[in-house]
């Protein structure tokens, strides 16, 4: 999402986090880019307060309120479709991949040859309760979207400078007359050992000063 | 009636451009007009309500008039969540034509009856919300 906001996006251009709970991200870009005033991240879920636990159309920068899982690659096909000179990317996760829609939508963007869509799959082999290879596995990922007339990249969704040069070439140029997957390979809490791949850590919502110390020194080691 | 409704649909959008119609799979034959003087605004998808309803939200949301076409359980069931959160919360433009309301689908109402009171109820509650 780094990457997408700082080199990729443009004023036309439509980003839907269709994981809606990863909206802890999308806000900090959001402040980052001026979008959303920084105060509103102290009162995160707060009563009365603009940002809550998944991204509503309300806030600044925020196309569609999302979180139900499945809808965002739909509302993104109209997105494209309605102008196909602007892009649009939709954020999905791959415990999401699960839903159904999902791949209604995925039959329709390939039918379409939406050229201007871009799908990001966060590929970070975790769902909500645990491994995907116990909850549900989705192997073989690429070869799934391929099937529905999708590009595949698999790209190291850590890499910045990989996430870079893959983005000048996203989407695709219109004579290929196909929509792009990005399957990023990614770790679920990277860069803070405790957390990482730990699925209590898919929700928490009290901390202690120390722990956030204690965090806040992770990811600066 | 589901002929003169979508007759309507056509007449419509030949006065408005924004006017875009997105079918599931039915109907051959009755939109054949609409489909050959304005492709650009005719959408015959498969069979899959809920992706339709969720592109006819992100249509709307762009500007457009979207009217989408199914049967009628299809919207106030299977389709329910992205009437109720893609349509409803966003307030987009959709008009959703539910049809098979009569004796033909039958079987996909609670009761061998017409559409019935709670189906309309559900649907009104999540439009209004």
């Amino acid at each position: 999402m780094r990457v997408l906001y700082d080199d990729v996006i443009g004023p036309k251009d439509i980003v839907i986090l269709s994981k809606g709970h990863g909206c802890l991200a999308q806000y900090a870009l959001l402040v980052d880019k001026g979008v959303i005033p920084a105060e509103e991240l102290d009162r995160f879920c707060r009563e009365g307060a603009m940002l809550g636990g998944h991204p509503e159309h309300h806030i600044p920068g925020v196309h569609v309120s999302t979180g139900s899982l499945g809808h965002g690659l739909s509302l993104g096909i109209g997105f494209a479709l309605a102008d196909r000179s602007r892009r649009v990317f939709v954020i999905v996760g791959d415990g999401e991949c699960n839903e159904g829609s999902v791949w209604e939508a995925a039959l329709c963007a390939g039918k379409h040859k939406l050229s201007n869509l871009v799908v990001i799959m966060d590929w970070n082999h975790r769902q909500s309760y645990g491994d995907l290879d116990d909850v549900q596995p989705m192997d073989p990922l690429a070869e799934k979207w391929r099937s529905f007339g999708f590009s595949t990249r698999m790209v190291k969704g850590h890499c910045m400078h990989t996430l870079r040069r893959m983005f000048a070439y996203a989407p695709l140029a219109p004579k290929f007359a196909r929509p792009l997957v990005v399957i990023a390979n990614t770790v679920k809490g990277k860069g803070i050992p405790e957390v990482e791949n730990a699925p209590l850590w898919h929700h928490r919502d009290t901390f202690t000063a120390e722990d956030g110390a204690r965090l806040t020194a992770a990811l600066d080691a | 009636m589901r002929k003169t409704c979508l007759r309507m649909v056509y007449e419509l959008a030949q006065k408005d451009e924004r006017i875009v119609f997105i079918g599931s799979d039915l109907g051959a034959g009755v939109m054949a007009d609409f489909k050959q003087n304005l492709p650009d605004r005719f959408f015959m998808e498969g069979i899959g309500e809920a992706n339709m309803v969720g592109m006819a939200a992100g249509l709307a949301l762009s500007g457009k008039i979207v009217y989408c076409h199914t049967i009628a359980t299809f919207l106030t069931r299977r389709a329910f969540e992205q009437v109720a959160i893609d349509v409803g919360l966003h307030h987009a433009n959709v008009r959703l034509i539910g049809a098979g309301g009569g004796a033909v689908y039958a079987p996909l109402w609670h009761h061998r009856d017409t559409f019935t009171a709670d189906d309309g109820a559900r649907l009104t509650a999540a439009l209004d919300a």
